[in-house]
């Protein structure tokens, strides 16, 4: 492949990225070539080694969504952010192959960082009474659209949601194939969220309601503070550190393991199959009325304890060893 | 290696080899490339977040009958190399205490 032709393929690729950086990028893969040549590479091989235009353009967008968020206040007229008014308690999204990263923020509106690619999906973004509403899916060419993105696609694409701390309502989220994070102080009314084939975590708010589902992924909740909370993943593990609920706490898995670490619940279930159960509840276990039970593994608690009136523990698995120790008061 | 932590350690690695002096794409992937490895795709990113946080800035030379790009590195981009050096004496305490740790636990 000659130069102008790899030059010409890759600004195709990226025809919809402001002119300003695509110049930009364009000259630098001219000079690099240039530069290449004249250190005594021939045009063929610089050209080999940088690889294939559509690889390259991936790589350049998949950087790009990041460069324009560092570069926030230069590029705050770019459509790739939408803003809430303050009135905002409910905040709904709906996704396709996306990660949605949710990023407390001390002061502000609800803000959406992302850069939909308009060639295959389509994008909105509204508030009506309050509810700021996200969608982002295929077209109707949908199928040959998904296709499309992911015979090319190391495109791990990202969507950031900005929630200012005295934001205190409903997130509710619902993806495919994208990872599900929140970490930082947050108060809220329901954390909602389903995903397929990735992981989950929540580290450090607060929320009166949680629900996490998803598959072959795993499920993390660390300093999360809950009425009740209900975790459900198939083919993933469950951790949870220093969860406390007033009301349920329901984690259920099959084929992962289940690890706590000083949790404490009104009525707490952990359930899986093909892993062990095992870490440290808060409390007595005097206090606990206790209902476990495995198959082919050690079990160190009770078969069953009743204690009307006490805080409940549910303990299942099966090819997995059931090992909890009870710490503090 | 961790991406995260690969991508901090990039940053790094380009900013030290323009500590020796102003340098052009081509040249810091091949100086880079002696200790880790990188690409020229991965290159550009690096240098556009660089450039953005003040770290280098750029300008444009005659050669050859054309311009070259040139990094530059600023005081920022020379605080920051230092900035990971002191973190990175920190980190080897850690280094060393986790690793004390585990010859001393075994049975």
């Amino acid at each position: 492949m000659r130069t102008e032709e790899f030059i010409n393929e890759l600004m195709e690729e990226l025809k919809d990225i402001p002119e300003a950086d695509r110049s930009q990028m364009k000259e630098y893969y001219e000079e690099m070539i240039c530069d290449g040549e004249e250190n005594g590479s021939s045009e063929e091989e610089i050209i080999a080694k940088l690889g294939n235009p559509k690889d390259v353009a991936l790589r350049l967008r998949s950087e790009y969504g990041q460069i324009t968020r560092n570069e926030s206040v230069q590029y705050a007229s770019a459509p790739s952010e939408y803003q809430g008014s303050d009135a905002v308690h409910s905040i709904r999204v709906s996704a396709m192959d996306l990660a949605v990263q949710i990023r407390p923020v001390p002061s502000g509106k609800v803000q959406i960082h992302y850069q939909p690619d308009t060639s295959v999906e389509d994008f909105t973004c509204e508030e009506v009474g309050g509810v700021f509403t996200v969608m982002q899916k295929y077209h109707l060419m949908g199928f040959v659209a998904f296709w499309w993105k992911h015979a090319l696609s190391f495109r791990r694409q990202a969507m950031l949601i900005d929630v200012p701390e005295s934001f205190h309502g409903r997130i509710e989220i619902e993806t495919t194939n994208g990872k599900v994070s929140l970490a930082g102080k947050l108060l809220l009314e329901q954390f909602r969220v389903r995903t397929t084939n990735s992981k989950m975590e929540i580290i450090g708010t607060d929320s009166k309601e949680i629900y996490l589902h998803t598959t072959n992924g795993s499920l993390r909740l660390e300093h999360v503070k809950a009425e009740n909370v209900q975790l459900e993943t198939t083919n993933g593990r469950i951790e949870l550190s220093e969860v406390s609920c007033t009301g349920r706490l329901n984690a259920k898995s099959s084929n992962g393991r289940i690890e706590i670490n000083r949790i404490r619940g009104r009525e707490v279930t952990l359930k899986t199959s093909n892993g062990p159960v095992r870490g440290v509840m808060e409390g007595r276990i005097q206090n606990y009325s206790i209902q476990s039970r495995t198959t082919n593994g050690s079990n160190n608690l009770p078969r069953r304890m009743e204690l009307p009136g006490g805080p409940v523990l549910n303990v299942n698995t099966t090819n997995g060893k059931i090992n909890i120790d009870f710490l503090g008061n | 290696m961790d991406i995260q932590r690969k991508k901090g350690i990039l940053d790094v690695c380009v900013l030290s080899v323009l500590k020796k002096g102003p340098s052009y794409g081509y040249l810091i992937v091949g100086a880079v490339s002696e200790c880790i490895e990188i690409s020229e795709s991965t290159l550009y990113p690096i240098l556009k977040r660089l450039e953005s946080s003040g770290c280098l800035t750029t300008y444009k030379q005659e050669y050859s009958g054309r311009l070259r790009k040139y990094y530059q590195i600023t005081q920022t981009g020379i605080t920051k190399i230092q900035e990971y050096l002191e973190e990175w004496d920190e980190m080897k305490k850690v280094y060393t205490f986790i690793a004390n740790n585990q010859s001393e636990v075994e049975v």
